[in-house]
């Protein structure tokens, strides 16, 4: 399978131990165990444990795995042998726009704010570009686009959140759904008009220089 | 071609019937050939390419191995195609199974990038069968991984009956209508007196939290349960005060 890092024949996957891929090792407890000690102590407290519950705790997670990682056991491989699916393409493309408004809102926050730039004045500045309308319209198209699936697919999650919808057809349906709402909206929003002349707010006199 | 219609011929039988079957098959359809193919009828074969990592080779890597299963004398699954393989073929070859049936669950593995029962799924002829051990699990021996740390979460749960008044006489069954039956598959036994500790026992940051509604486990479930609503109805109950 390409992009495996599998082979037929004897190429090597994991070095022993194995050392993870950076990004997707993130998701391991090690993260919270290490980063919120409080917060482990309190999860460790509130569990009580009888029988056999309590037998199988005197291991810890961590020493459990840790004692198979010394002995040079390979982790299988995981996200990148799975065929894609639309439950956990969609999950993850959700995640991913989580992380570029974040992003987004980070940076523009610092470059608002350490700049001194205005908002208003900025978008004029960009309407000023001389950039034919379809350019902008696809630029608009390509920023919309993870806002407006991060939208319908969030009313998807409010849905799921009250326990409705998670019969396999109803999960595609809505799926689906989301899709062809994500870039119906995504294109209309782009279609707005974006000429010069249409929508040129005045810049507030005290913030001209 | 030949070994096709042999096949279909004697599907249903046992594999060592079929194969003599086939063989004789070969026999009479050469002769009338006229002996224009001396070389050997080629098998029905299909390629298995089956992940391999041997904790007793010192600095071995785990690899995909080639194995060209004969599919007229091979079961139907790839649990069949397994077992053909550590009979006929490489009896290094290691992977947990029992039941065969898809009721103990020992076979699960990722096969064609779906986790799943190797005894539920059939072979899919129409490409290579690409074989894994269960994702992201540390590996005892080629499709084996280590079950512990699955265990441990596992008996967190408490994933048994708990009374408060258990019934004293033994020989009286412990009986529920059949309609509490049927909620047992989703999430609540109607006989437990515990679900209120079981709550307190989840709130935390990690037992609900870190499922974030993938659905790829109601997707696979080779029981036809519904883990994901499940998991939302708990959390639910608990963002309610239940």
């Amino acid at each position: 399978m390409p992009g495996d890092g599998l082979e037929a024949g004897r190429k090597p996957n994991h070095t022993t131990p194995s050392p993870p891929p950076a990004v997707f090792r993130l998701h391991l407890p090690l993260l919270p165990y290490t980063m919120f000690p409080a917060m482990m102590s309190r999860f460790a407290v509130g569990r009580s444990a009888t029988g056999l519950g309590r037998a199988m705790m005197s291991t810890t997670p961590q020493t459990t795995l840790a004692k198979s990682a010394a002995m040079g056991r390979p982790m299988s491989p995981d996200l990148s042998i799975y065929q894609p699916q639309i439950t956990s393409v969609m999950s993850g493309l959700y995640r991913i726009t989580s992380i570029i408004f974040a992003g987004t809102f980070v940076l523009s926050i610092n470059y608002f704010g350490l700049t001194g730039a205005h908002v208003q004045k900025t978008v004029n500045e960009l309407k000023s570009l001389d950039v034919s309308p379809a350019v902008w319209t696809t630029a608009k198209a390509a920023i919309a686009l993870p806002i407006t699936y991060h939208f319908w697919n969030g009313l998807r999650h409010l849905m799921w959140d009250t326990g409705r919808g998670f019969t396999m057809p109803s999960v595609y349906k809505t799926g689906y759904a989301v899709i062809g709402l994500t870039f119906a909206s995504a294109v209309g929003l782009a279609m707005l008009p974006c000429n010069k002349e249409c929508s040129k707010k005045q810049v507030p006199a005290s913030l001209q220089k | 071609m030949l070994p096709t219609l042999a096949r279909s011929a004697f599907g249903t039988f046992r594999p060592g019937f079929g194969a003599v079957a086939a063989r004789a098959f070969h026999t009479s359809a050469a002769a009338s050939q006229a002996a224009a193919t001396p070389e050997a009828p080629k098998k029905n074969t299909h390629s298995f390419n089956i992940y391999r990592w041997n904790p007793e080779v010192a600095g071995d890597k785990p690899r995909l191995q080639e194995y060209k299963v004969d599919m007229d004398t091979c079961g139907p699954m790839v649990l069949d195609a397994l077992i053909q393989v550590k009979d006929e073929m490489d009896s290094t070859l290691s992977f947990r199974r029992s039941c065969r049936e898809g009721i103990c669950g020992s076979c699960a593995m990722n096969i064609n990038g779906t986790n799943t029962l190797a005894c539920l799924c059939k072979i899919d002829t129409s490409k290579p069968v690409t074989i894994y051990p269960l994702p992201h699990m540390y590996v005892i021996k080629d499709l084996v991984p280590d079950m512990t740390h699955f265990y441990e979460q596992y008996s967190k749960i408490e994933p048994w009956l708990k009374q408060k008044n258990p019934p004293t006489d033994l020989k009286q069954e412990n009986l529920q209508s059949r309609e509490d039956r049927a909620k047992l598959d989703g999430l609540i036994d109607s006989r437990d007196d515990f679900g209120t500790e079981r709550r307190a026992a989840l709130k935390d940051p990690f037992s609900l939290y870190r499922c974030h509604t993938i659905l790829n486990c109601t997707r696979t479930c080779p029981k036809g349960l519904n883990p994901a609503k499940a998991i939302a109805e708990i959390k639910k109950s608990l963002a309610l005060g239940l």
